[in-house]
Parts: structure tokens; C-alpha cells; sequence
């Protein structure tokens, strides 16, 4: 496997196709958005020199790096890649119609793999004809610093496709867990109850904010649940609360609290806004 | 200050080990020994000169109380019952004493540091000078304190232990395996220990004490126990003081 393409340059399209460069592979960046697409070399170059500045990558890497990657203003010829990996917005008719029209145009050996954090792995290889080549490679934010991957096998996927996987994640200096095709995966499930808990306890009154916080973070956590709720936004954190919830049919044990929708109504949405658990004005 | 300690491993040893640092009289004795006449006698005779007895003992409730009740009864008046509030609240722990002013509720969440912050609640029936005494007794050991309300787990344990409960949701359900479950949450979340490793430490039994103390308060759905963490405990995989638990652990001599 040489060639990666990532298709949609958000942050986390950028992230992956960073360390896929820095992996060494031939990557090609796709983005619907022309503007985007124009600033992506632009903004994954930057982040590649800040890299560097850090003393995290050394200068011939970063401009080999960069000599391999470029963009495209054809899906067509992105889904000529080895790989194409997907990170466009969470929306389970935009990513299906995507991957319809991948299959359609990419060679047979290509393997189609999707960055979703919340959509079923099945649900879109449903829109392929290439189950067997088709999974989840779910990075987390940001992809550059993150070290894991959840690779996410459906139904269909097969082993080869999960070795290959296996083999590019590790190219790309990750590390790959293997998690079956179930609602919000591994860590974003089993990472509910440390925010669901400190809600609640606050709710209760159990303590307020700084002492759950430091309490938790005296156990080891680098950060406490309401500092890291900030830190992700309240509206983020509700939303992905929300959509376990509603992925696991309204299973009672991750139902989100009243407290998260009140401080997204009343705009508290954390460090972004300057204000949500804490005051981040003063 | 003359300490008893009784519970289990590793909280027993743990706990132990800062009141011997803190150049406490300290004594030890095992929960599950305390079924001997002989351990019992050599707990007794210790208990009417103790200033403090701290009681970890985490699985069963039935044998919580029994343990409590012989303690209070063991102790003279003026000293201090501190009970570990993981699998029952301090308040429940104070209702099987005669003497419920003098317990206290408090939590630890093992590995610990030779200092660290303990966690005190007071029970609905705690008198004002015992919780002021608890606090004195940690921090003259060097330890930071955070009074906290009563309720099973108090508020590390019970995050902890749901964070625990979740992930062997996802291991009976083959989401995963145990390891790489533990590996995406240290690496993918920042977790200091991944949720499985660290419930073999504390004791797979200890932990299921804190989920049924949590549903039997509250219950909710989201503190049910997962049936694999039950049974694992009913098959004595309780983790590194048996072996066994989500991991197989070098077998103990």
C-alpha cells in the first residue's frame, strides 16, 4: 500500500493526512469545498513546521513529508488510491452517497475506510459493493498528537483488509485497537459515566465543580470531567451524549442531564465562549 | 495514635502502610480472617485502647455490618469509627451502631501515594467533633481532605467503578477485547490506568460491592452491574489477589 487519499479537509482530514505523509505515503487530499482545499496544503504544511519548531519532527522528514502530499479537484481520481480514508461531516446520507460514488470509480483492490466517531461501519459499507474492503479508522482529535486508532470492522470486513489496516496505522506511528461495529465504539462509550457521573454529582450536590475535578484528577486524570466538558464545549459534549443515547435507543444509563442543556442554551459553551463550568475571562 | 485497620486487599496494606509511615501504632488484621475465633480473640483484645478503627471491607454488606458491629462494640467511646463509604453509605454504616455519632464515612481509591486527597463524608447521625477528628487524623498524616455528601463510592469510586462497569459491558458484549478496551482509553482518552487493569487491582469483588451499593441507592439502570463483573467474582477471578480477573496475573504462591 502506497497511496492514501483523504477526502474532506476539516481538522481531522488534515491530521490524517499529515501523519499519512509523515508515514510515508503518497497522499491526496480531496475537499468539495474549493476554498478549503486551497488552503489545506497551505494549513497541513504549517502544521508539519510546527512539528518541527517542537523538535517532534526533523527537517528532512517534514519536507519529504510535504514533497508527498498534494490535492486533487477530482473524487475520481482520489478513489484511485490504495486507501481512501473519509472525514467529511457526520452525516450518515453525505458520507453514504460519498462512498456509493467511490466504489463506483476505484480499482478493486482499493480499501475504503471511514473516520466517523458515531455512524455504523455496516450502515456505510451498505452503499458499497466492497464490504470486505471496507471499515472504520476512527482517529481522535488532534489526529497529528493522538496516538490511537480505533479500527472498526464491520459485518463483512475481512482479514486481510484488517491486517492492511493494522500495517498502515502502524506506518503512520499509531496504535490500532480492534473494536466490532457497535454504537459510539470504544472510547466514546466507555467514556460516558466519567462525565455522566460528575454531572450527576453535581446535580446531586454531592461537591461542586473544583472539587470533583480535583478530586478526579488526584486519581491520576490529567484533566477533571467539567475542565475537559469545557475544553471540548458543552454543546459538543451534549450532542455526542445526545447521539449515544439516541444510538442505543434511548438506553437509560446514557440519557444526558438537564445540566448539559442548560448551559448550551445559556451559551456557556466553555473555553470557546470564555465562560462554562469556570470563568475563562479573568 | 493506636490504629486497627480491618479489610481487604489492597486497600488493608494500603491504607496500612500510611498509617505505619505516619508513625502510627498500626494493626492490621484481614476481613476474611475475622471468620477465625483465634484472629478475632487477637482483634479484641486490641480494640479498648484504639484511638481510630478503620474499617475497608467492600463485598459483602451483611458482612460489613457484622464487622462494624463488632468493632463499636470492642471500642471504648471516645474513639473514632472511620468506615469505607464505597459499598455503603455512611449513613447505612452509622445505623448499625449504637454509637452512630462516631462513624465517619470516608474513601480512598487505591494505588495510592504516600499522600494524596482523602475523601470524608459525614453521616446523617456523624456528631460535629468526630467529623472534625477525621479530618485532623488525615491531615495530620500529611493528606488534603474533601468533605464530600454521603453516598455509596462517595465521588472517585463511583466514577471510577462505572467507568469499570462500561467497559465490561463492552468486553461481554465483544466490542472489544479487555486489553485493547484498556489501551484506547489510556491512549485514546488520557486515563491514567485503562478501566479493566485497574478494577483487577482494587479487586473485582470490591468493585461489584460499590455497583450494587450504587443501584441498590439509587436504582438506576446506569449503576446496574454488568453480569460479567458477577460472574467473575462468583468464579473467584477477583482479579491480582486471586490471579485472575479480566487478566491472568502471575499465580500467587
Amino acid at each position: 500500500m502506497n497511496r492514501v487519499a483523504v477526502i474532506g479537509t476539516g481538522t481531522m482530514g488534515r491530521g490524517i493526512a499529515q501523519v499519512s505523509a509523515l508515514g510515508g505515503y503518497e497522499v491526496v487530499v480531496y475537499d468539495v469545498f474549493e476554498q478549503a482545499l486551497a488552503n489545506a496544503i497551505t494549513l497541513i504544511g504549517a502544521s508539519i513546521d510546527q512539528g518541527v519548531a517542537r523538535g517532534k519532527i526533523d527537517r528532512e522528514t517534514a519536507v519529504a513529508a510535504k514533497a508527498r502530499l498534494c490535492i486533487t479537484h477530482s473524487l475520481d481520481e482520489a478513489a484511485q488510491a490504495d486507501l481512501v480514508i473519509e472525514a467529511v461531516p457526520e452525516d450518515l446520507k453525505l458520507k453514504q452517497d460519498l462512498f456509493a460514488r467511490l466504489d463506483a470509480v476505484a480499482p478493486r483492490h482499493t480499501i475504503l475506510a471511514s473516520n466517523t466517531s458515531s455512524l455504523s461501519i455496516n450502515s456505510l459499507a451498505g452503499s458499497t459493493h466492497r464490504g470486505d474492503r471496507f471499515l472504520g479508522l476512527h482517529f481522535f482529535n488532534p489526529a497529528h498528537i493522538m496516538k490511537l486508532v480505533e479500527v472498526i470492522t464491520g459485518d463483512d470486513t475481512s482479514a486481510e483488509t484488517v491486517a492492511a489496516a493494522a500495517e498502515y496505522v502502524a506506518r503512520v506511528g499509531k496504535t490500532a485497537v480492534f473494536c466490532k461495529d457497535t454504537p459510539a465504539f470504544i472510547v466514546n462509550r466507555v467514556a460516558r459515566p466519567f462525565y455522566g457521573e460528575a454531572l450527576r454529582m453535581l446535580g446531586e450536590g454531592v461537591a461542586d465543580v473544583p472539587t470533583i475535578d480535583r478530586l478526579l484528577k488526584s486519581v491520576g486524570f490529567p484533566m477533571g470531567p467539567f475542565e475537559l466538558i469545557d475544553l471540548i464545549g458543552c454543546d459538543v459534549n451534549l450532542s455526542v451524549t445526545q447521539s449515544v443515547y439516541d444510538a442505543y435507543f434511548q438506553e437509560p444509563k446514557y440519557r444526558p442531564h438537564p445540566i448539559q442543556r442548560r448551559m448550551v442554551e445559556s451559551g456557556r459553551l466553555g473555553r470557546k465562549t470564555g465562560r462554562g463550568f469556570y470563568d475563562y475571562q479573568h | 495514635m493506636k490504629v486497627i485497620v480491618v479489610g481487604e486487599i489492597p486497600f488493608l496494606t494500603e491504607v496500612g502502610q500510611v498509617c505505619l509511615a505516619a508513625g502510627h501504632e498500626t494493626h492490621l488484621y484481614l476481613a476474611e480472617d475475622m471468620q477465625s475465633a483465634q484472629e478475632n480473640g487477637r482483634l479484641w483484645q486490641q480494640l479498648s485502647d484504639a484511638d481510630v478503627a478503620i474499617e475497608l471491607y467492600h463485598e459483602s454488606l451483611s458482612d460489613k455490618r457484622q464487622l462494624l458491629r463488632a468493632l463499636s462494640q470492642g471500642l471504648s467511646a471516645r474513639a473514632l469509627i472511620l468506615s469505607s463509604a464505597l459499598n455503603s453509605s455512611a449513613t447505612q454504616a452509622a445505623s448499625w451502631l449504637d454509637a452512630p455519632q462516631r462513624v465517619v464515612g470516608f474513601a480512598v481509591l487505591p494505588p495510592l501515594g504516600a499522600t494524596g486527597v482523602v475523601e470524608l463524608a459525614r453521616a446523617l447521625q456523624t456528631a460535629d467533633a468526630a467529623l472534625a477528628e477525621a479530618q485532623a487524623f488525615w491531615q495530620e498524616m500529611g493528606w488534603e481532605t474533601a468533605v464530600v455528601a454521603d453516598g455509596p463510592g462517595l465521588v472517585r469510586a463511583r466514577t471510577v467503578c462505572c467507568l469499570i462497569n462500561e467497559a465490561a459491558s463492552a468486553v461481554l458484549e465483544g466490542v472489544a477485547s479487555a486489553a485493547d478496551i484498556d489501551q484506547a482509553m489510556r491512549q485514546g482518552a488520557n486515563y491514567p490506568r485503562g478501566p479493566l487493569a485497574w478494577a483487577d487491582y482494587l479487586g473485582l469483588d470490591a468493585v461489584l460491592g460499590v455497583m450494587q451499593a450504587l443501584f441498590a441507592e439509587w436504582g438506576e439502570d446506569r449503576y446496574r452491574p454488568s453480569p460479567l463483573l458477577r460472574r467473575l467474582v462468583m468464579a473467584g477471578r477477583l482479579g491480582e489477589k486471586s490471579g485472575i480477573g479480566f487478566y491472568v496475573h502471575k499465580a500467587k504462591p
